[in-house]
């Protein structure tokens, strides 16, 4: 209530009716406790800057609000005169402050916005990106078959006869080459996307696990396995993530670590698998020779390659 | 003394002080012409480009200060005398999360009106929000002169088309909130979208509110009408966009009362168009705004929907505490009109002259 409008309008006996309104309301459910929160999370929803955006968009908010830079000192002090000093002092050396503070907020000013131009062509090429990027096939809804890998067996089985240690089958099927290891004493167990056969594979006694094979193998300790066998997943994964399975490998194996994949042949692969995954799968199939090439730069020894009728299998070994 | 504004354009708060302003300078006998960076059409044949200005002995600079441009860096170099008529610039926080763009013109601004405190042989806040701020950026000398509005002359007659869209929703019933300002972050109309909910909620279901004001922000509008199609208000909610005097005046007409939950404001002229208008008033009371209601609306503490809701019912329904409202915002606007404000303005400028020798 002002002097200008006093005995007019009694206002703060009606702001006290408002407020004991609301308090009748609140108790009556017209306004219940969610209601603000509930509202307040609908509109923060189409906040475009949000605290889930990520590090860089907060980073560049906090640049940009470190770039102005305020000359204009606190003067106010409880002392007394001290405030007039302040004052004062902050007249006298305006001239001298302006000067350093323009050049310093418009260095600010042009890092902050070059760092925006920078955050939106990322962005731009990051939505480019998407576009033609395949989907990413983590493999569980592919068909639950177990792949024929039984004409390997003993091939595979042989690689790893001299081998002591952990040996890792991704991906491992209902489990038939973890079988044959293990029925020739190799302590080898096996990962598998598609739950059916991992469920197929533990019930026969194998030692399974349901998981994403890259994703097992980056978690796995470097130089945590003595042997690996890749089949399955090298066929459909794009060609980023094959070289990812590669540098995996040779970093998981330990020295003398022996590797084996079995891949179809490209030429064989229609044929080889269902249309549907075929279709939908990021990447397609490396020849037995590319492989080898990759598994050389990699610093593998002892490359091998043998090809069959549909698959082809190459095996390498870890420097000691 | 002539005056510099960035941005002088018609149907603009600035543009018409502006206009007052000059005619005040002339009626001292001072030469004034208006110099600017931009103008719009209506404007551009009474104004001149900035940096076709050259001194001339014993001229002052006036400068319209409501956002950052060079044109203020301009005027630090220039060697006439300095005056700054501030009208307050938007804190970039209030921006910085929807318009970066936005948010670094006017952390230039303030930027500026710091620098400029050590050029300016006096300064006239429109507001005594606007003078605190002056003075703690160590401006010399300050005085508080409002903006000059004619209230009475730009008052249009209410455009027909409007007012009879206005009534068909009446005539279904329903209160009439409006807010007239431009659709910005700082104005902060997704705050009366959610007080339409509540109030819809408790009171009455079939309340509409209308935005009157063009989009400053692209951003904050495409959250906005988001925000209102998530709570299904799209028939309740008027986006009325930039609208011409006579359609400005037919919303004041047909609106049960103006509620304003601006965080930012130096001063904001659409409440006293509302009270002079004749619409009653409910606010937040943030910056400015206590000191242009002045007891003549109702100011909240707080504007969580249900405390502006219920203030809301409180003003439409409560028809002895509306009249006096009415009566008061009346006689506020009145307070504004240029028999008071332009005389205040010559007498300012009067002083800064004496001061000055």
């Amino acid at each position: 209530m002002t002097e200008e409008q006093s005995g007019t309008v009694d206002l703060d006996k009606v702001m006290g009716e408002i407020q004991e309104e609301v308090r009748r309301r609140r108790a009556a459910g017209d306004f219940p406790p969610s209601l603000e929160r509930e509202l307040d999370l609908v509109f923060d929803r189409f906040v475009p800057v949000g605290p889930l955006d990520g590090d860089f968009g907060e980073a560049i908010k906090a640049a940009d609000r470190a770039a102005y830079i305020n000359v204009a000192v606190p003067t106010a002090s409880q002392k007394p005169g001290v405030g007039e000093v302040k004052r004062v002092l902050r007249k006298a050396m305006a001239w001298y402050l302006e000067y350093l503070a323009q050049q310093i907020t418009a260095f600010s000013t042009s890092t902050v916005r070059a760092l925006r131009t920078l955050a939106e062509r990322t962005t731009h090429l990051e939505e480019q990106l998407a576009e033609w990027r395949p989907a990413e096939d983590d493999g569980r809804d592919r068909p639950a078959e177990a792949p024929d890998l039984s004409e390997w067996e003993q091939a595979v089985v042989g690689h790893f006869s001299a081998v002591t240690g952990r040996v890792l089958h991704a991906e491992c099927g209902q489990g038939a080459i973890v079988q044959a290891l293990r029925d020739a004493g190799v302590d080898a167990y096996g990962v598998d996307p598609r739950g059916p056969l991992v469920d197929a594979a533990v019930a026969a006694g194998l030692e399974a696990w349901p998981d994403d094979p890259v994703s097992h193998l980056g978690a796995v300790a470097d130089a945590g396995l003595a042997g690996l066998v890749l089949s399955g997943c090298v066929d459909r994964l794009s060609l980023g993530r094959q070289r990812l399975l590669v540098e995996l490998a040779a970093a998981k194996l330990a020295p003398g670590g022996r590797l084996v994949i079995l891949g179809v042949n490209p030429e064989r692969w229609p044929e080889a698998v269902p249309a549907l995954e075929a279709d939908l799968a990021p990447g397609r199939p490396l020849h037995a020779v590319t492989w080898s090439h990759l598994l050389d730069r990699a610093r593998f020894e002892n490359t091998t390659t043998t090809d069959g009728a549909v698959m082809s299998l190459v095996t390498a070994v870890r420097p000691a | 003394m002539h005056q510099f504004i960035p941005s002088f354009v018609a149907r603009d708060a600035i543009g018409g002080h502006a206009l007052q302003v000059q005619s005040v300078l002339r009626g001292m006998g001072l030469s004034s012409d208006v110099y600017v960076a931009n103008a719009s059409s209506e404007h551009a044949a009474i104004s001149r480009p900035y940096d076709s200005y050259r001194p001339r002995p014993g001229d002052w600079m006036l400068y319209q200060a409501s956002t950052g441009h060079r044109m203020a860096d301009w005027l630090l170099e220039q060697t006439p005398p300095l005056l700054v008529n501030y009208h307050n610039v938007t804190p970039p926080a209030l921006l910085e999360t929807w318009e970066p763009g936005l948010a670094d013109e006017v952390a230039e601004g303030r930027r500026q009106i710091g620098k400029l405190a050590v050029a300016a042989r006096h300064a006239i806040a429109v507001s005594r929000y606007n003078a605190a701020e002056l003075d703690e950026l160590g401006y010399r000398s300050t005085s508080v002169v409002p903006l000059i509005l004619d209230l009475d002359a730009q008052a249009a007659e209410p455009d027909r088309v409007t007012l009879d869209w206005l009534a068909r929703g009446k005539e279904r019933g329903g209160v009439d909130l409006v807010f007239v300002g431009r659709i910005v972050p700082n104005k902060a109309q997704h705050e009366l979208v959610k007080v339409l909910a509540a109030y819809r909620r408790a009171y009455d279901p079939r309340a509409r509110l209308h935005l009157v004001g063009g989009a400053a922000s692209p951003n904050y509008l495409r959250a906005l009408r988001r925000f209102v199609g998530a709570l299904d208000l799209w028939d309740a909610v008027d986006l009325a966009g930039s609208v011409s005097d006579a359609e400005r005046a037919a919303y004041y007409a047909g609106a049960d009362v103006l509620v304003c939950l601006s965080d930012h404001e130096g001063f904001c002229v659409p409440i006293l168009e509302a009270m002079h208008a004749g619409v009653p008033v409910v606010a937040y009371g943030s910056t400015a705004i206590p000191e242009t209601v002045a007891g003549a609306g109702v100011v909240l503490p707080a504007k969580t929907p249900a405390l502006v809701a219920a203030a809301v019912h409180r003003v439409v329904s409560d028809s002895d505490l509306r009249g006096r409202l009415v009566d008061a915002g009346r006689a506020r606007a009145e307070e504004f009109s240029p028999a008071h404000t332009r005389p205040r303005f010559a007498a300012a400028v009067q002083a800064a002259l004496g001061e000055s020798g």
